[in-house]
């Protein structure tokens, strides 16, 4: 990941974690990849959404944890829609918004 | 160094024969054991002390019942970092380049609260039966519930039926087929007495007491 | 205390297996005791105890959902203490040296002070602390883990035939000592 995707994903970060519905975000990536990747930056912030790129364009993954007030498939449409709005022209290959907790 | 006792009584036995003896069940029957009165009081004292043994450590256990919370902490803080997520179950999506879902670990959770909201209800084990990746496969859902005694175990069953598929209805769009709620168990509220087996605040068991635990005398 | 705390280990066990850290937390409130006073009496460090009834309930969070008998969790999770605990009895060097920890009797008080099942425990608190350490272990994960022979020889890193030695010399100086504790 480039220092530019680093940006956009802790951007990323707080969009999605004011999405109207958005309890939580949580790390896109396994507790085991998440520590490779601290030793390797330092002591910088390591974002919790993914961003990558590859030929077709970046691809996103945000990782929430949802309320229960409102339907799950719906906050998750806004996160996307909230993703697409702050990555701006870039193309994108795909955003992935998965629901990892709807909070009780 | 021969530490081996000789037989026992005259049995023509050892003492760790009789040890083995006794790991056995005392099955297949060895009546020259069996008859003997003197390998008899060794197989009653080989089962006492191993009996005290477990005593002991429950003893030990019971004389220090308390965790210590900074170490609870630390084990599930680590317990925590591993999700168990599951499938992923999708949501539709217009834009083939938006991809929605939710994890088959975040609606188990979701039909165990479900089931837990209901009174008297504690739900176990919860199963996603079904292809759930493919959008508009029907599932089934098999939930195992312990409830208060005294409950109408069909009311109770048929609460936790309603309460799943409306959570589900609302949160996922999975074809909802069957959803089959099993009473698989009993539990008293905290304010009833300990059921049998439960462990009370203090970490002492309560109850008929499981042949290993520490005997009162 | 919630409702959970209530709930049989089958059940907890199987929420925890499907996820669920609050039921395994109760779970390990509840068998933490028993399973680190075995593991106190197997290695006679209660720090290497710790550490092991710990690292054994982050293996069985792992493994729970592949636990065939869920009623049956605490000797499953004895099960695994009991291979953390030895782990780390077999890493220290022959050097290292023990805390000596083990809950011992208070020998101050006299016999006639205390009830006499306490002091049949007493006793065998002592001849255990008194067994050379192989010997102790072997008559733990036997009596206390229900281990077999084979199982104990896999779990220490020796012979059969070493763990059945063992087992012998412990059972005579054990019986010996208990003698009048009858």
């Amino acid at each position: 990941m480039s220092a530019d995707h680093d940006e956009l994903a802790l951007r990323l970060d707080e969009v999605v974690g004011e999405v109207e519905g958005v309890e939580a975000v949580f790390s896109a990536d396994p507790t085991i990849v998440r520590s490779v990747r601290s030793l390797a930056s330092g002591p910088e912030r390591i974002a919790l959404v993914r961003v990558v790129e590859d030929s077709e364009g970046l691809r996103i993954l945000a990782s929430v944890g949802v309320s229960d007030d409102r339907q799950a498939p719906l906050t998750a449409r806004r996160v996307s829609d909230a993703i697409r709005a702050a990555v701006g022209g870039h193309p994108i290959a795909e955003v992935h918004v998965r629901v990892g907790r709807v909070a009780h | 160094m021969t530490e081996r006792s000789a037989d026992i009584g005259g049995s023509g036995y050892t003492l760790d024969e009789l040890s083995d003896y006794l790991d056995r069940g005392m099955s297949p029957a060895i009546p020259a054991i069996d008859d003997n009165a003197e390998c008899q009081a060794m197989l009653a004292t080989l089962s006492r002390v191993a009996g005290l043994s477990r005593e002991l450590v429950s003893r030990d256990a019971a004389e220090n019942p308390t965790i210590d919370e900074g170490w609870l902490a630390g084990l599930l803080s680590a317990v925590g970092r591993e999700v168990r997520a599951g499938r992923d179950i999708p949501f539709s999506s217009s834009d083939p380049t938006t991809r929605l879902t939710i994890t088959e670990g975040a609606v188990r959770e979701l039909v165990r609260a479900a089931g837990d909201s209901v009174d008297g209800v504690l739900v176990g084990t919860v199963a996603i039966d079904g292809d759930v990746t493919q959008p508009g496969a029907e599932v089934a859902v098999a939930v195992t519930i312990s409830i208060v005694p005294r409950r109408s175990a069909r009311e109770l069953a048929e609460a936790v039926r309603e309460r799943v598929r409306s959570e589900l209805l609302k949160h996922t769009e999975l074809a909802v087929g069957a959803i089959d709620v099993t009473v698989a168990d009993v539990h008293l509220l905290p304010s009833d007495e300990p059921a049998p087996g439960a462990v009370t605040g203090d970490g002492t068991t309560t109850g008929p007491a499981p042949r290993d635990e520490e005997e009162q005398r | 205390m919630t409702t959970l705390g209530t709930a049989s280990d089958e059940l907890l066990a199987g929420r925890a297996a499907d996820g669920d850290t609050a039921a395994f937390a109760v779970l390990a409130r509840r068998h933490g005791p028993y399973l680190r006073a075995f593991a106190i009496r197997l290695t006679g460090s209660s720090a290497d105890a710790d550490d092991a009834v710990q690292e054994a309930l982050i293996s069985a969070w792992r493994a729970l959902p592949g636990l065939a008998d869920r009623s049956k969790v605490r000797s499953w999770l004895l099960s695994i203490v009991s291979r953390k605990a030895t782990d780390r009895i077999r890493a220290r060097r022959p050097s290292d040296e023990l805390d000596e920890e083990l809950p011992d009797s208070d020998d101050s008080n006299s016999p006639e002070e205390r009830a006499v099942a306490q002091s049949r425990l007493d006793a065998l608190a002592r001849v255990l602390a008194s067994l050379p350490e192989g010997q102790r272990q072997c008559w733990l994960l036997k009596e206390v883990g229900g281990y077999s022979y084979e199982e104990i020889a896999e779990e220490l890193g020796l012979t059969v035939a070493v763990v059945r030695g063992r087992l012998a010399r412990a059972r005579v100086t054990v019986i010996r000592e208990m003698e009048e504790w009858r």
